[in-house]
């Protein structure tokens, strides 16, 4: 004897409703139900397994469970809180070095333009400071120089007045 | 004051979005054990599932503001508490092999009764460890179903938009289920 199948492909339709908790079961289905033993059978058996297992022992979380929720969310707000203070007193160093770091390299800038402007880095110029050479001493060099110039000048000056005094000598005695 | 027991999770919500602490513990109150039954059946082990309920709770608090209103509070909560037991089983190396004992061997599904057990309590106990194992001998897609259903009691809207699946999908896999456990019960069910 074929036993009928019709409800088991029902089922597997996604349209058919069988809902044991609402008690409601799909209008065709209910309507073949009625006049068959085979299918009523099947669908006993199905609501049996669904009361089995919404019998099922229901497990409960602890006494302490709120407790010990509790003290694990004000446990993570306080490592929070406490990184973003960290966070906050390294950010405040950070901009003061940043602000250091800015003012230095300014001056540095300006220093460079102000002593440009004065002409003592052209590396042509022979009074152009030198590797290796302080201040004081480029001026005295400076001075030196300048010194030494005059003394050239001096001196040519002198000789040349020698050889005019000789030769109006010359002259005058009639050489 | 007004009783929060009469507002809705997603009215809780938006009252704990706003700061009022008193509407997350309502919200704690209305599912811990809801999550704890659900949860307690992928992990099967109570202090494991006890720690996933809490660590769901504590991204609900800490993550309120993604919460948009958009979806169900219910479906929010689930999703996060599910995701956290996949994680915890795939990294257990426990996500395909479900086992109806406990850590010790013993039967971890019931909670345990101070008092002595009639032969009743040991039949009953025994029937839950066989539909146990029939419900986890079940593919993933209809367990979870099964679960979702017939031990949450969500309704077929609240599990489909859960698993992001269509409502018929929801039926036909919950009718295709319980056939299964139906020829894996015979024996069992009458």
């Amino acid at each position: 004897m074929n036993k009928c199948s019709r409800i088991e492909e029902m089922i597997k339709n996604e349209n058919t409703e069988i809902d044991f908790i609402a008690d409601t079961v799909d209008s065709e289905l209910s309507g073949h139900l009625a006049g068959c033993s085979d299918c009523e059978s099947l669908i006993a058996d199905i609501k049996s397994v669904s009361d089995k297992i919404r019998s099922l022992s229901k497990v409960s979380v602890s006494a302490d469970f709120n407790e010990r929720l509790w003290s694990k969310i004000r446990q993570i707000e306080q490592v929070n809180a406490e990184s973003s203070e960290k966070e906050a007193d390294r950010s405040i160093p950070f901009f003061s070095r940043a602000v250091y770091y800015v003012s230095g390299i300014a001056a540095i800038v300006i220093a460079f333009i102000y002593v440009s402007s004065l002409g003592i880095l052209d590396l042509n110029n022979s009074n152009s400071i030198q590797p290796g050479t302080s201040g004081m001493s480029v001026a005295s060099e400076y001075d030196q120089s300048d010194d030494k110039t005059v003394t050239d000048s001096l001196e040519s000056l002198g000789k040349n007045v020698t050889e005019d005094e000789e030769l109006r000598l010359k002259v005058s005695t009639g050489e | 004051m007004e009783n929060l027991k009469r507002l809705s999770d997603e009215d809780l919500m938006l009252r704990f979005q706003n700061g009022d602490e008193n509407s997350y513990s309502e919200l704690v109150e209305r599912y811990k054990n809801k999550l704890m039954n659900h949860i307690f059946y992928y992990m099967k082990d109570r202090e494991s599932a006890e720690d996933i309920v809490q660590d769901t709770f504590v991204r609900v608090y800490l993550n309120k503001d993604k919460y948009k209103e958009i979806a169900k509070v219910s479906t929010w909560i689930y999703t996060i508490a599910i995701n956290l037991a996949k994680t915890a089983l795939s990294r257990s190396g426990k996500m395909n092999s479900f086992s109806i004992t406990g850590k010790d061997g013993e039967n971890d599904y019931e909670i345990k009764d101070k008092h002595s057990s009639t032969d009743g309590d040991v039949m009953k106990n025994e029937l839950s460890d066989i539909i146990m194992s029939s419900i986890d001998s079940l593919e993933e897609k209809f367990r979870e179903i099964v679960m979702l259903r017939d031990i949450d009691e969500m309704s077929y809207e609240e599990i489909a938009a859960l698993l992001n699946i269509p409502t018929g999908t929801v039926k036909s896999r919950l009718n295709r289920a319980r056939l299964n456990l139906r020829d894996a019960l015979t024996d069992y069910i009458r």
